[in-house]
């Protein structure tokens, strides 16, 4: 039973308290009937006065904790915001930390686990492409802070010869992402435009304290669902701005092979060739899509014989 | 322990400001950026605050060290921070008096102390170890406080006083929270400026708070009140010309409001020195 006679239980009650989810006053009650409280007067742990008796106290604190958390999560997924609307986001939070509480310093991290979490959540079953959406807007915050990287310029491959350009070992930059998903949730993502959209740039963490209720009343975007279809993104950043692309299967091979091996142009030809009708259509497709992977800054250079993670 | 070296008046810096501040000189001498927010591996961010510091001073200011926890120190934490200290060479690293989390949870928050010997034992022994670890002295804040433990036997004042003395770190002192803390637990705020060692001192944060009726919160989303410029003009008194920077982290104005206010600070601290 946690009791207040040490620094350890101490701060563990508080957590417990502070964490309820109903709040401090029905978490104690809770405790109590586990056997792990004694009472539900919390005055033997925090002082009341004449303003606010102990469980008021620890209410504070208890605001601050989840409100922090539902609107670091709200900028984080402003679009899953948008379809569900406020309150039912609120709710969504309340339940992910039940399973997901933070276990991170920043708040940066909190999220990552909560498309997964949608996924299995009754708002993943009501709007089935809830989660495909989340990790899109995951993937873009992951990208907007991920390891710089210079890409390959097109003066560079201007400066070699075809034997070369053939023998050079390609690889995706750090800050790319590749989504595989059950929905085409891209335009959707274009339909979503909101205020909160642009990723947290500067971060979430401050000292302030917190406390909103206004959110709960933002009311539901309508929204026509995607097709429930196959459908790849790629993620990525130029420079300091952020971007997506759907692509077609091929190319999603071609960036899969890039980032976890590394390739030569020879072998993304090979890999292209199985999914073209012949050989001409696989040169045609494999130029354009180096064209375009140079110009959008996905290629980085790779070291002679460099592996790169698996 | 000698005083840090005087930086002058900064702001805090925040991303709705941060094309204004690479555009053209500021009015301010320095930023504190919040270490967290910048521990990432690259990105934007980090670019701004390394261009920031090419021209100014800044203060890294965590809020996630938990030097009053019962978990381990975080070790991967630490590591972070020490890659970004020297990557930004910052003046100096700050973080608070306080606890953010247990049993592997993080609440994202600054949780009170309560005030006892064994508290006070255990929080000389992480700051002197995650200060041989960082290979650097810290100076720690005091944050605002809306309950008291009920087994507290020791002002807050003398707490991190004796914090300071025994780990041999500084202090980052707020003088917003002193207000504020001192309003929710019905103390003497100039008690509390007067009894804090005038050589620990390194910084002072300013700040807006709001008023709940039954306590005042550390929102930092409104100009700097009255009495806590009022406080402020205490502290200069006491502690000389220490580094001051004015927190605006809510309802963020334009920067010639924010800049507007460093420059009232900096107007405080002569007039307070003068008279």
């Amino acid at each position: 039973m946690p009791s207040p006679d040490d620094l350890r239980n101490s701060q563990i009650l508080f957590k417990e308290l502070i964490t309820a989810p109903e709040g401090v006053t029905p978490g104690a009650s809770l405790l109590c009937a586990q056997g792990r409280l004694h009472t539900t007067d919390l005055s033997f742990l925090v002082r009341g006065d004449a303003r606010l008796d102990a469980a008021g106290r620890l209410d504070i604190y208890a605001g601050m904790y989840f409100y922090r958390l539902r609107d670091a999560l709200a900028e984080d997924y402003p679009r899953v915001v948008a379809v569900t609307g406020g309150a039912n986001f609120h709710n969504l939070i309340t339940d992910f930390l039940l399973v997901h509480p933070s276990g991170t310093w920043s708040l940066r991290f909190v999220g990552e686990p909560l498309a997964g979490f949608i996924a299995m959540h009754p708002l993943g079953r009501e709007f089935p492409y809830l989660a495909d959406l989340a990790r899109l807007e995951w993937a873009r915050i992951e990208a907007f802070d991920d390891e710089d990287a210079a890409p390959i310029a097109r003066q560079r491959i201007a400066g070699l010869t075809q034997d070369r350009i053939a023998s050079l070992r390609l690889g995706l930059i750090p800050a790319c992402r590749l989504l595989s998903l059950a929905h085409a949730v891209a335009p959707v993502w274009l339909t979503l435009t909101t205020s909160g959209e642009a990723p947290p740039a500067g971060g979430h963490d401050s000292e302030a304290a917190v406390g909103s209720s206004a959110f709960e009343e933002i009311p539901p975007t309508r929204v026509t669902p995607p097709a429930r279809e196959p459908s790849f993104i790629r993620v990525w950043r130029h420079g300091f701005k952020v971007y997506h692309r759907p692509v077609r299967a091929d190319e999603n091979a071609c960036l899969v092979l890039l980032r976890d091996t590394g390739a030569t142009l020879p072998e993304i030809g090979d890999l292209l060739l199985e999914h073209a009708a012949g050989e001409d259509e696989a040169t045609q497709r494999m130029a354009a899509l180096f064209e375009l992977w140079i110009a959008e800054g996905l290629l980085r250079e790779l070291p002679e014989g460099s592996i790169i993670r698996p | 322990m000698r005083q840090r070296r005087f930086l002058g008046h900064g702001v805090g810096l925040r991303r709705d400001h941060f094309e204004r501040i690479l555009s053209a000189p500021t009015g301010v001498d320095w930023f504190e950026a919040i270490s967290e927010n910048f521990m990432v591996p690259g990105g934007r961010p980090l670019d701004i605050l390394r261009r920031v510091r090419r021209d100014y001073p800044v203060v890294l200011h965590g809020v996630s060290l938990s030097v009053g926890s019962t978990d381990p120190i975080d070790e991967g934490y630490l590591a972070r921070l020490r890659e970004l200290i020297a990557d930004i060479e910052p003046a100096w690293v700050t973080d608070h008096l306080c606890w953010t989390g247990v049993s592997g949870v993080n609440s994202h928050d600054l949780l009170p102390m309560p005030y006892t010997e064994e508290a006070l034992d255990h929080v000389v022994r992480r700051v002197t170890q995650i200060q041989e670890r960082l290979a650097r002295r810290i100076a720690l804040e005091n944050p605002s406080s809306y309950l008291t433990w009920t087994a507290s036997t020791i002002s807050e004042w003398d707490f991190l006083a004796a914090v300071a003395q025994r780990a041999d770190c500084g202090i980052m002192l707020d003088v917003n929270n002193v207000f504020v803390s001192a309003s929710n637990h019905g103390f003497d705020p100039h008690a509390y400026i007067d009894a804090i060692p005038t050589d620990r001192v390194w910084q002072f944060h300013l700040a807006g708070h709001s008023d709940h009726g039954t306590h005042l919160l550390d929102t930092h989303d409104h100009p700097v009140r009255d009495e806590v410029w009022e406080l402020y003009r205490r502290a200069v008194r006491r502690f000389g010309t220490i580094p001051t920077l004015v927190e605006w982290d809510g309802n963020i104005p334009e920067w010639d409001r924010l800049e507007a206010e460093s420059a009232r600070a900096r107007e405080v601290m002569r007039d307070a020195l003068a008279g």
